[in-house]
Protein backbone atom coordinates (compact mmCIF):
# COMPACT_ATOMS: atom_id res chain seq x y z
CA UNK A 1 0.00 0.00 0.00
CA UNK A 2 1.39 3.03 -0.48
CA UNK A 3 0.34 6.82 -1.94
CA UNK A 4 -0.19 8.91 0.98
CA UNK A 5 2.78 11.39 2.33
CA UNK A 6 2.31 12.99 6.19
CA UNK A 7 5.09 14.90 6.94
CA UNK A 8 4.42 14.71 11.22
CA UNK A 9 5.42 17.95 13.01
CA UNK A 10 6.54 17.18 16.47
CA UNK A 11 6.11 20.21 18.91
CA UNK A 12 7.71 19.16 22.65
CA UNK A 13 5.65 20.83 25.26
CA UNK A 14 7.68 21.21 28.77
CA UNK A 15 5.93 23.33 31.11
CA UNK A 16 2.31 24.09 30.71
CA UNK A 17 0.22 26.93 32.57
CA UNK A 18 -2.64 28.62 32.81
CA UNK A 19 -2.30 32.94 31.56
CA UNK A 20 -3.48 35.35 29.56
CA UNK A 21 -3.42 34.33 25.93
CA UNK A 22 -3.22 30.66 24.36
CA UNK A 23 0.36 30.28 22.89
CA UNK A 24 3.15 28.25 22.47
CA UNK A 25 6.47 29.82 23.14
CA UNK A 26 9.31 27.23 23.03
CA UNK A 27 8.85 24.55 25.11
CA UNK A 28 6.07 26.66 27.20
CA UNK A 29 2.77 26.20 26.73
CA UNK A 30 0.13 29.37 27.85
CA UNK A 31 -3.66 28.19 28.18
CA UNK A 32 -6.34 30.79 28.54
CA UNK A 33 -8.34 29.22 30.86
CA UNK A 34 -11.88 31.38 29.98
CA UNK A 35 -10.88 30.69 26.32
CA UNK A 36 -10.93 27.25 26.53
CA UNK A 37 -13.93 26.64 29.31
CA UNK A 38 -16.11 28.85 26.86
CA UNK A 39 -14.81 26.33 23.48
CA UNK A 40 -15.44 23.46 25.89
CA UNK A 41 -18.94 23.81 26.94
CA UNK A 42 -20.48 25.19 24.00
CA UNK A 43 -22.30 22.66 23.64
CA UNK A 44 -26.06 22.28 25.30
CA UNK A 45 -25.40 19.29 26.49
CA UNK A 46 -22.89 21.28 29.51
CA UNK A 47 -24.00 23.09 31.71
CA UNK A 48 -20.49 24.55 32.69
CA UNK A 49 -17.15 22.84 32.79
CA UNK A 50 -14.02 23.07 35.23
CA UNK A 51 -10.78 23.38 33.69
CA UNK A 52 -7.66 22.01 35.57
CA UNK A 53 -4.13 21.01 34.95
CA UNK A 54 -2.39 17.99 36.26
CA UNK A 55 1.50 18.00 36.06
CA UNK A 56 3.48 14.68 35.24
CA UNK A 57 4.15 12.97 38.16
CA UNK A 58 1.41 14.48 40.14
CA UNK A 59 0.08 12.31 42.76
CA UNK A 60 -3.67 12.92 41.22
CA UNK A 61 -6.26 11.00 41.28
CA UNK A 62 -8.90 11.98 38.07
CA UNK A 63 -12.23 10.18 37.84
CA UNK A 64 -14.93 9.26 35.73
CA UNK A 65 -12.27 9.87 32.76
CA UNK A 66 -14.58 9.62 29.30
CA UNK A 67 -11.61 10.40 26.72
CA UNK A 68 -7.82 11.55 26.52
CA UNK A 69 -6.99 13.41 23.27
CA UNK A 70 -3.51 14.53 22.22
CA UNK A 71 -3.58 18.15 20.66
CA UNK A 72 -3.15 17.64 16.78
CA UNK A 73 -4.47 20.18 13.72
CA UNK A 74 -3.87 19.66 10.01
CA UNK A 75 -1.34 22.20 8.41
CA UNK A 76 -1.07 21.73 5.50
CA UNK A 77 -2.25 19.20 2.42
CA UNK A 78 -6.37 17.90 2.42
CA UNK A 79 -8.82 17.79 5.07
CA UNK A 80 -8.75 18.32 8.95
CA UNK A 81 -8.22 16.41 11.79
CA UNK A 82 -11.28 14.43 13.39
CA UNK A 83 -12.96 14.05 9.94
CA UNK A 84 -16.52 13.75 9.57
CA UNK A 85 -16.84 14.75 13.49
CA UNK A 86 -14.93 18.43 13.66
CA UNK A 87 -13.81 18.80 10.07
CA UNK A 88 -15.31 17.49 7.01
CA UNK A 89 -15.79 13.93 5.46
CA UNK A 90 -12.43 14.52 3.22
CA UNK A 91 -9.73 11.66 3.17
CA UNK A 92 -6.74 12.52 5.64
CA UNK A 93 -3.13 10.88 6.47
CA UNK A 94 -1.36 13.23 3.53
CA UNK A 95 0.06 16.40 3.77
CA UNK A 96 1.10 18.05 7.51
CA UNK A 97 -0.07 17.65 10.73
CA UNK A 98 1.59 19.60 13.93
CA UNK A 99 1.00 18.00 17.24
CA UNK A 100 1.75 18.71 20.70
CA UNK A 101 3.50 16.22 22.69
CA UNK A 102 4.11 16.17 26.26
CA UNK A 103 0.44 17.63 26.66
CA UNK A 104 -3.23 15.50 26.44
CA UNK A 105 -6.87 16.80 27.00
CA UNK A 106 -8.35 14.36 29.37
CA UNK A 107 -12.40 14.55 28.84
CA UNK A 108 -14.42 13.72 32.66
CA UNK A 109 -17.52 14.07 34.55
CA UNK A 110 -20.52 12.10 36.08
CA UNK A 111 -22.66 11.63 33.44
CA UNK A 112 -26.82 11.57 34.51
CA UNK A 113 -27.78 8.14 34.64
CA UNK A 114 -30.93 8.12 33.29
CA UNK A 115 -32.31 4.99 34.38
CA UNK A 116 -30.01 2.95 31.76
CA UNK A 117 -29.25 -0.78 32.43
CA UNK A 118 -27.07 -3.80 31.52
CA UNK A 119 -23.83 -2.57 29.82
CA UNK A 120 -24.65 0.48 28.14
CA UNK A 121 -24.44 2.58 31.78
CA UNK A 122 -22.37 5.15 32.23
CA UNK A 123 -19.25 3.19 34.03
CA UNK A 124 -17.51 5.65 36.25
CA UNK A 125 -13.46 4.91 37.01
CA UNK A 126 -10.80 7.00 38.20
CA UNK A 127 -6.82 7.04 36.75
CA UNK A 128 -3.50 7.81 38.68
CA UNK A 129 -1.27 10.02 37.66
CA UNK A 130 1.60 8.73 40.70
CA UNK A 131 1.71 5.68 42.38
CA UNK A 132 1.50 2.06 40.92
CA UNK A 133 -1.50 3.05 38.83
CA UNK A 134 0.69 5.63 36.93
CA UNK A 135 2.56 2.50 35.70
CA UNK A 136 -0.38 1.47 34.10
CA UNK A 137 -1.78 3.72 31.20
CA UNK A 138 0.83 6.10 29.00
CA UNK A 139 -0.61 9.43 30.51
CA UNK A 140 1.29 10.13 33.66
CA UNK A 141 4.74 11.77 32.29
CA UNK A 142 2.12 14.27 30.12
CA UNK A 143 0.77 17.51 31.39
CA UNK A 144 -3.15 16.76 31.49
CA UNK A 145 -5.49 19.58 30.74
CA UNK A 146 -8.83 17.91 32.40
CA UNK A 147 -11.93 19.11 31.46
CA UNK A 148 -14.55 17.83 34.30
CA UNK A 149 -18.42 18.64 32.76
CA UNK A 150 -21.11 19.19 34.49
CA UNK A 151 -24.05 18.13 32.39
CA UNK A 152 -27.36 19.96 31.33
CA UNK A 153 -30.97 18.00 32.08
CA UNK A 154 -33.16 17.22 28.89
CA UNK A 155 -30.46 15.45 26.90
CA UNK A 156 -30.04 12.01 26.19
CA UNK A 157 -27.18 9.38 26.25
CA UNK A 158 -26.46 9.42 23.03
CA UNK A 159 -26.16 13.32 23.00
CA UNK A 160 -23.80 13.50 26.06
CA UNK A 161 -21.53 10.94 24.34
CA UNK A 162 -21.38 12.94 21.22
CA UNK A 163 -20.80 16.63 23.04
CA UNK A 164 -17.95 14.88 25.19
CA UNK A 165 -16.12 13.66 21.99
CA UNK A 166 -16.53 16.88 20.21
CA UNK A 167 -15.60 18.85 22.97
CA UNK A 168 -12.01 17.05 23.58
CA UNK A 169 -11.63 17.15 20.25
CA UNK A 170 -12.16 21.03 19.58
CA UNK A 171 -10.01 21.71 22.73
CA UNK A 172 -6.94 19.18 21.14
CA UNK A 173 -7.52 21.04 17.90
CA UNK A 174 -7.73 24.47 19.35
CA UNK A 175 -4.52 23.90 21.62
CA UNK A 176 -2.54 22.25 18.85
CA UNK A 177 -2.96 25.62 16.92
CA UNK A 178 -0.60 27.07 18.94
CA UNK A 179 1.94 25.56 17.21
CA UNK A 180 1.50 27.43 13.76
CA UNK A 181 4.41 29.85 14.25
CA UNK A 182 6.41 28.10 16.33
CA UNK A 183 9.70 25.82 15.24
CA UNK A 184 9.09 21.50 15.37
CA UNK A 185 10.86 19.93 17.60
CA UNK A 186 11.27 17.10 15.24
CA UNK A 187 9.87 16.37 11.83
CA UNK A 188 9.22 12.92 10.58
CA UNK A 189 7.82 11.87 6.76
CA UNK A 190 5.27 9.02 7.14
CA UNK A 191 4.64 7.18 4.16
CA UNK A 192 4.20 3.07 3.29
CA UNK A 193 6.39 3.64 0.56
CA UNK A 194 7.87 0.21 -1.79
CA UNK A 195 10.18 -2.22 -0.17
CA UNK A 196 12.47 -4.76 -1.36
CA UNK A 197 10.13 -7.87 -2.59
CA UNK A 198 11.88 -10.01 0.10
CA UNK A 199 10.49 -8.69 3.03
CA UNK A 200 7.54 -10.03 4.72
CA UNK A 201 4.35 -8.38 4.59
CA UNK A 202 2.53 -7.77 7.79
CA UNK A 203 -1.14 -6.35 8.38
CA UNK A 204 -2.07 -5.11 11.80
CA UNK A 205 -5.82 -6.55 12.54
CA UNK A 206 -7.08 -3.38 15.27
CA UNK A 207 -10.37 -4.41 16.99
CA UNK A 208 -12.13 -1.53 18.82
CA UNK A 209 -15.03 -1.42 21.04
CA UNK A 210 -18.17 0.01 18.95
CA UNK A 211 -21.44 -1.99 20.75
CA UNK A 212 -23.80 0.94 21.76
CA UNK A 213 -23.91 3.86 23.81
CA UNK A 214 -20.30 4.72 26.28
CA UNK A 215 -19.05 1.77 24.41
CA UNK A 216 -18.48 3.39 21.07
CA UNK A 217 -15.66 3.94 18.64
CA UNK A 218 -16.26 6.09 14.96
CA UNK A 219 -14.46 6.16 11.92
CA UNK A 220 -14.04 9.57 10.06
CA UNK A 221 -16.98 9.82 12.04
CA UNK A 222 -19.12 7.17 11.52
CA UNK A 223 -20.52 4.98 14.82
CA UNK A 224 -18.53 1.32 14.16
CA UNK A 225 -21.58 -0.34 15.73
CA UNK A 226 -22.04 -2.51 12.37
CA UNK A 227 -18.75 -2.42 11.22
CA UNK A 228 -17.55 -5.06 9.13
CA UNK A 229 -13.54 -5.40 8.88
CA UNK A 230 -12.49 -2.36 6.83
CA UNK A 231 -8.69 -1.22 5.83
CA UNK A 232 -7.56 1.79 7.05
CA UNK A 233 -3.54 3.54 6.16
CA UNK A 234 -2.07 4.54 9.72
CA UNK A 235 -1.64 8.01 8.53
CA UNK A 236 -5.12 8.15 8.65
CA UNK A 237 -5.37 6.86 12.41
CA UNK A 238 -2.47 9.85 12.83
CA UNK A 239 -5.02 12.21 11.67
CA UNK A 240 -7.67 11.27 14.13
CA UNK A 241 -10.10 9.36 11.47
CA UNK A 242 -10.68 6.68 14.37
CA UNK A 243 -12.07 8.38 17.91
CA UNK A 244 -13.51 7.15 20.99
CA UNK A 245 -14.92 8.47 24.06
CA UNK A 246 -17.42 7.44 26.51
CA UNK A 247 -18.15 5.67 29.85
CA UNK A 248 -17.55 2.51 29.60
CA UNK A 249 -15.02 -0.90 29.44
CA UNK A 250 -12.58 1.45 30.85
CA UNK A 251 -9.65 -1.55 31.76
CA UNK A 252 -9.42 -2.26 27.78
CA UNK A 253 -10.62 0.85 26.88
CA UNK A 254 -8.39 2.59 23.86
CA UNK A 255 -9.02 6.42 23.99
CA UNK A 256 -8.44 8.48 21.10
CA UNK A 257 -4.99 8.76 22.34
CA UNK A 258 -4.03 5.12 21.39
CA UNK A 259 -5.96 5.34 18.21
CA UNK A 260 -3.60 8.22 17.36
CA UNK A 261 -0.65 7.22 19.11
CA UNK A 262 -0.70 3.28 18.73
CA UNK A 263 2.01 1.58 19.83
CA UNK A 264 2.09 -1.14 17.25
CA UNK A 265 0.87 0.96 14.53
CA UNK A 266 4.35 2.98 15.67
CA UNK A 267 6.38 -0.27 15.84
CA UNK A 268 5.38 -1.44 12.49
CA UNK A 269 6.08 2.20 10.79
CA UNK A 270 9.31 1.97 12.31
CA UNK A 271 10.35 -0.89 10.88
CA UNK A 272 8.95 -0.72 7.43
CA UNK A 273 11.30 -0.79 4.71
CA UNK A 274 14.20 -2.93 6.75
CA UNK A 275 12.37 -6.27 9.12
CA UNK A 276 8.94 -5.76 7.03
CA UNK A 277 6.83 -4.20 4.38
CA UNK A 278 3.42 -2.88 6.55
CA UNK A 279 0.71 -3.49 4.46
CA UNK A 280 -2.02 -1.66 6.58
CA UNK A 281 -4.63 -1.41 9.08
CA UNK A 282 -7.78 -3.53 9.68
CA UNK A 283 -10.12 -1.71 11.85
CA UNK A 284 -12.91 -4.04 13.05
CA UNK A 285 -15.00 -4.21 16.27
CA UNK A 286 -16.11 -7.44 18.29
CA UNK A 287 -18.19 -8.57 20.61
CA UNK A 288 -20.91 -9.30 18.22
CA UNK A 289 -24.18 -10.88 19.57
CA UNK A 290 -24.39 -14.00 16.82
CA UNK A 291 -21.96 -16.18 16.25
CA UNK A 292 -22.39 -16.15 12.39
CA UNK A 293 -21.59 -12.44 13.13
CA UNK A 294 -17.94 -13.50 14.26
CA UNK A 295 -17.40 -15.62 12.04
CA UNK A 296 -18.04 -13.16 9.37
CA UNK A 297 -15.85 -11.50 11.29
CA UNK A 298 -12.83 -13.51 11.16
CA UNK A 299 -13.66 -14.18 7.65
CA UNK A 300 -13.30 -10.74 5.97
CA UNK A 301 -10.20 -10.08 8.33
CA UNK A 302 -8.22 -12.99 7.12
CA UNK A 303 -9.36 -12.33 3.13
CA UNK A 304 -8.44 -8.80 3.78
CA UNK A 305 -4.60 -9.75 4.98
CA UNK A 306 -4.33 -12.72 2.40
CA UNK A 307 -5.74 -9.79 -0.59
CA UNK A 308 -3.37 -7.57 0.96
CA UNK A 309 -0.69 -10.88 0.04
CA UNK A 310 -0.16 -10.70 3.81
CA UNK A 311 2.63 -13.13 5.47
CA UNK A 312 1.94 -11.97 9.14
CA UNK A 313 -0.83 -10.56 11.52
CA UNK A 314 -0.54 -8.77 14.21
CA UNK A 315 -4.08 -9.10 16.61
CA UNK A 316 -4.95 -6.63 19.59
CA UNK A 317 -8.05 -6.63 21.09
CA UNK A 318 -10.84 -3.30 22.13
CA UNK A 319 -12.75 -4.14 25.28
CA UNK A 320 -12.90 -7.56 26.97
CA UNK A 321 -14.90 -10.33 27.55
CA UNK A 322 -16.32 -12.63 24.11
CA UNK A 323 -14.42 -10.03 22.05
CA UNK A 324 -11.87 -12.02 21.44
CA UNK A 325 -13.65 -15.07 19.70
CA UNK A 326 -14.11 -12.77 16.56
CA UNK A 327 -9.89 -12.16 17.05
CA UNK A 328 -9.67 -16.05 17.53
CA UNK A 329 -11.57 -16.85 14.50
CA UNK A 330 -9.45 -14.52 12.58
CA UNK A 331 -6.15 -16.16 13.58
CA UNK A 332 -7.82 -19.23 12.87
CA UNK A 333 -8.63 -18.27 9.48
CA UNK A 334 -5.32 -16.19 8.54
CA UNK A 335 -3.51 -19.80 9.85
CA UNK A 336 -5.34 -21.61 7.83
CA UNK A 337 -4.32 -19.23 4.74
CA UNK A 338 -0.61 -19.59 5.80
CA UNK A 339 -0.56 -16.15 7.15
CA UNK A 340 1.39 -16.09 10.52
CA UNK A 341 -0.21 -14.34 13.51
CA UNK A 342 0.50 -12.90 17.07
CA UNK A 343 -2.00 -11.65 19.76
CA UNK A 344 -1.59 -9.66 22.24
CA UNK A 345 -3.91 -9.76 24.90
CA UNK A 346 -4.95 -8.98 28.44
CA UNK A 347 -5.63 -11.64 30.76
CA UNK A 348 -8.98 -12.74 32.03
CA UNK A 349 -7.57 -15.03 34.87
CA UNK A 350 -9.30 -14.91 37.90
CA UNK A 351 -7.80 -12.82 41.02
CA UNK A 352 -4.83 -14.92 41.70
CA UNK A 353 -3.86 -15.07 37.97
CA UNK A 354 -4.66 -19.39 38.10
CA UNK A 355 -7.80 -19.84 35.99
CA UNK A 356 -7.92 -20.15 31.84
CA UNK A 357 -6.92 -17.06 30.81
CA UNK A 358 -8.95 -16.33 28.02
CA UNK A 359 -12.64 -17.11 27.05
CA UNK A 360 -12.28 -18.34 23.98
CA UNK A 361 -8.99 -19.92 22.06
CA UNK A 362 -8.24 -21.83 18.81
CA UNK A 363 -5.20 -24.25 18.16
CA UNK A 364 -3.65 -22.04 15.89
CA UNK A 365 -3.31 -19.43 17.76
CA UNK A 366 0.39 -20.40 19.54
CA UNK A 367 1.93 -16.68 19.69
CA UNK A 368 0.28 -14.68 22.58
CA UNK A 369 1.66 -11.77 24.06
CA UNK A 370 0.16 -11.18 27.70
CA UNK A 371 -0.17 -7.57 29.11
CA UNK A 372 -1.48 -8.60 32.53
CA UNK A 373 -4.33 -9.70 34.59
CA UNK A 374 -7.84 -7.91 33.74
CA UNK A 375 -8.90 -9.78 36.95
CA UNK A 376 -6.38 -8.82 39.67
CA UNK A 377 -7.26 -6.73 42.34
CA UNK A 378 -5.59 -3.17 42.26
CA UNK A 379 -4.74 -1.40 45.37
CA UNK A 380 -3.84 2.50 45.19
CA UNK A 381 -2.65 4.79 47.82
CA UNK A 382 -4.26 7.92 48.57
CA UNK A 383 -3.24 10.78 46.16
CA UNK A 384 -2.88 14.50 47.31
CA UNK A 385 -5.62 15.70 44.69
CA UNK A 386 -8.91 14.47 43.37
CA UNK A 387 -9.64 16.23 40.30
CA UNK A 388 -13.03 16.10 40.81
CA UNK A 389 -15.88 14.65 43.15
CA UNK A 390 -14.52 12.37 46.22
CA UNK A 391 -16.41 9.59 45.21
CA UNK A 392 -17.58 7.55 41.90
CA UNK A 393 -20.44 5.70 42.08
CA UNK A 394 -20.37 1.85 42.17
CA UNK A 395 -22.72 -0.32 40.88
CA UNK A 396 -24.01 2.31 38.15
CA UNK A 397 -26.93 -0.34 36.82
CA UNK A 398 -28.51 0.62 40.16
CA UNK A 399 -28.14 4.09 39.76
CA UNK A 400 -24.67 4.49 41.68
CA UNK A 401 -23.46 3.42 45.17
CA UNK A 402 -21.09 5.88 46.59
CA UNK A 403 -17.53 4.71 46.22
CA UNK A 404 -15.07 7.08 47.94
CA UNK A 405 -12.12 7.70 46.52
CA UNK A 406 -10.29 10.55 48.73
CA UNK A 407 -8.46 7.80 50.19
CA UNK A 408 -6.06 4.46 49.65
CA UNK A 409 -8.40 2.29 47.33
CA UNK A 410 -8.94 -1.29 46.61
CA UNK A 411 -10.34 -2.36 42.70
CA UNK A 412 -11.50 -5.66 42.82
CA UNK A 413 -11.96 -5.76 39.37
CA UNK A 414 -9.71 -3.46 37.48
CA UNK A 415 -12.22 -2.63 34.92
CA UNK A 416 -13.13 0.78 36.73
CA UNK A 417 -9.73 1.50 36.44
CA UNK A 418 -8.49 3.70 33.12
CA UNK A 419 -6.16 1.99 30.35
CA UNK A 420 -5.29 -0.66 33.52
CA UNK A 421 -5.24 -3.80 30.88
CA UNK A 422 -3.08 -2.32 28.62
CA UNK A 423 -5.16 -2.84 25.46
CA UNK A 424 -2.24 -2.26 22.86
CA UNK A 425 0.49 -2.70 24.68
CA UNK A 426 1.42 0.66 25.78
CA UNK A 427 1.95 0.20 29.13
CA UNK A 428 5.09 -1.96 30.83
CA UNK A 429 2.80 -4.77 32.45
CA UNK A 430 2.66 -8.33 31.68
CA UNK A 431 2.67 -11.68 33.09
CA UNK A 432 5.18 -14.65 34.34
CA UNK A 433 4.18 -18.28 34.22
CA UNK A 434 4.69 -19.98 37.68
CA UNK B 1 -25.80 -26.37 27.82
CA UNK B 2 -27.77 -23.86 25.52
CA UNK B 3 -25.21 -21.46 24.48
CA UNK B 4 -25.20 -18.30 21.83
CA UNK B 5 -21.21 -19.30 21.58
CA UNK B 6 -21.42 -22.68 20.85
CA UNK B 7 -17.94 -23.42 20.28
CA UNK B 8 -17.15 -21.30 22.69
CA UNK B 9 -19.21 -23.36 25.33
CA UNK B 10 -17.79 -26.90 23.61
CA UNK B 11 -14.03 -25.05 24.28
CA UNK B 12 -14.79 -25.02 27.78
CA UNK B 13 -15.88 -28.21 28.09
CA UNK B 14 -19.33 -28.79 27.93
CA UNK B 15 -19.98 -31.82 25.92
CA UNK B 16 -23.80 -31.49 24.77
CA UNK B 17 -24.11 -27.62 23.56
CA UNK B 18 -27.46 -26.82 22.24
CA UNK B 19 -26.62 -23.47 20.04
CA UNK B 20 -28.83 -20.87 21.33
CA UNK B 21 -29.96 -17.84 19.36
CA UNK B 22 -28.17 -14.62 20.59
CA UNK B 23 -25.45 -14.07 23.34
CA UNK B 24 -28.22 -11.46 25.16
CA UNK B 25 -31.34 -14.14 24.95
CA UNK B 26 -30.15 -17.53 24.04
CA UNK B 27 -33.23 -19.03 24.69
CA UNK B 28 -35.54 -17.09 23.48
CA UNK B 29 -36.05 -14.05 20.63
CA UNK B 30 -37.84 -10.42 21.08
CA UNK B 31 -37.83 -9.69 17.41
CA UNK B 32 -40.41 -12.73 17.29
CA UNK B 33 -44.47 -12.40 18.05
CA UNK B 34 -45.13 -14.71 20.91
CA UNK B 35 -46.46 -17.67 18.86
CA UNK B 36 -43.05 -17.53 17.17
CA UNK B 37 -41.23 -17.13 19.90
CA UNK B 38 -42.79 -19.69 22.02
CA UNK B 39 -42.23 -22.80 19.32
CA UNK B 40 -38.55 -21.40 19.07
CA UNK B 41 -38.44 -22.53 22.66
CA UNK B 42 -40.24 -25.73 22.70
CA UNK B 43 -37.28 -26.44 19.49
CA UNK B 44 -34.39 -25.33 22.30
CA UNK B 45 -36.12 -27.64 24.86
CA UNK B 46 -36.75 -30.99 22.43
CA UNK B 47 -33.18 -30.52 20.99
CA UNK B 48 -31.84 -30.24 24.73
CA UNK B 49 -33.85 -33.32 25.28
CA UNK B 50 -32.55 -34.73 22.52
CA UNK B 51 -28.89 -33.98 23.07
CA UNK B 52 -29.18 -35.79 26.89
CA UNK B 53 -30.70 -39.06 24.88
CA UNK B 54 -27.44 -38.79 22.45
CA UNK B 55 -24.85 -41.54 23.17
CA UNK B 56 -21.65 -39.30 22.31
CA UNK B 57 -18.14 -40.33 21.48
CA UNK B 58 -17.14 -36.37 21.73
CA UNK B 59 -18.40 -33.17 22.53
CA UNK B 60 -20.87 -32.16 20.01
CA UNK B 61 -23.18 -28.74 18.96
CA UNK B 62 -26.45 -29.64 18.20
CA UNK B 63 -28.96 -27.39 16.47
CA UNK B 64 -32.64 -26.64 17.04
CA UNK B 65 -34.98 -27.41 14.27
CA UNK B 66 -36.48 -23.50 13.56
Amino acid sequence: MSGKRLELRTFDVERVAFGERTALDGRTLTIDRDEIGVLAASDPAFAGVDVQLVRPGEAARIPQITDVVEPRVKSGGPGGVFPGLLSPVEPVGSGRTDRLRGVAVVTSGEVPWLGAKGLFVAHDSVLDTAGPGADLHPYAGLHLLVLRFRFAEGVDHEGYERAILLAGEKVARALALTAREAPPTSVETRELGRVDASLPRVVYAYQVQSQGVFLRSRLYGRILDELMPVLVHPNELADGALTSGGLGGHGAKLHTWMHQNNAVVEGLIAGHGSRWEFAGVVVHRGHYYLYEDKQRVGLRIAESAALLGAQGAVFTLGGAGNNVTEVMLAIQECERRGIKTVLITWEHAGPDGSDYPLPFAVPEAVAIVSTGNLDEPLSLPAMDRVVGDSAIRARPEIGGVPFPIDRAIVLERRTFYAGAANPAGFGRTGSVES
Amino acid sequence: MISALGPVASDLGANRVVRGVKIPHPCGDPTLDPAGDHALRVGLVKASLDALASKLDAARIFEAAR
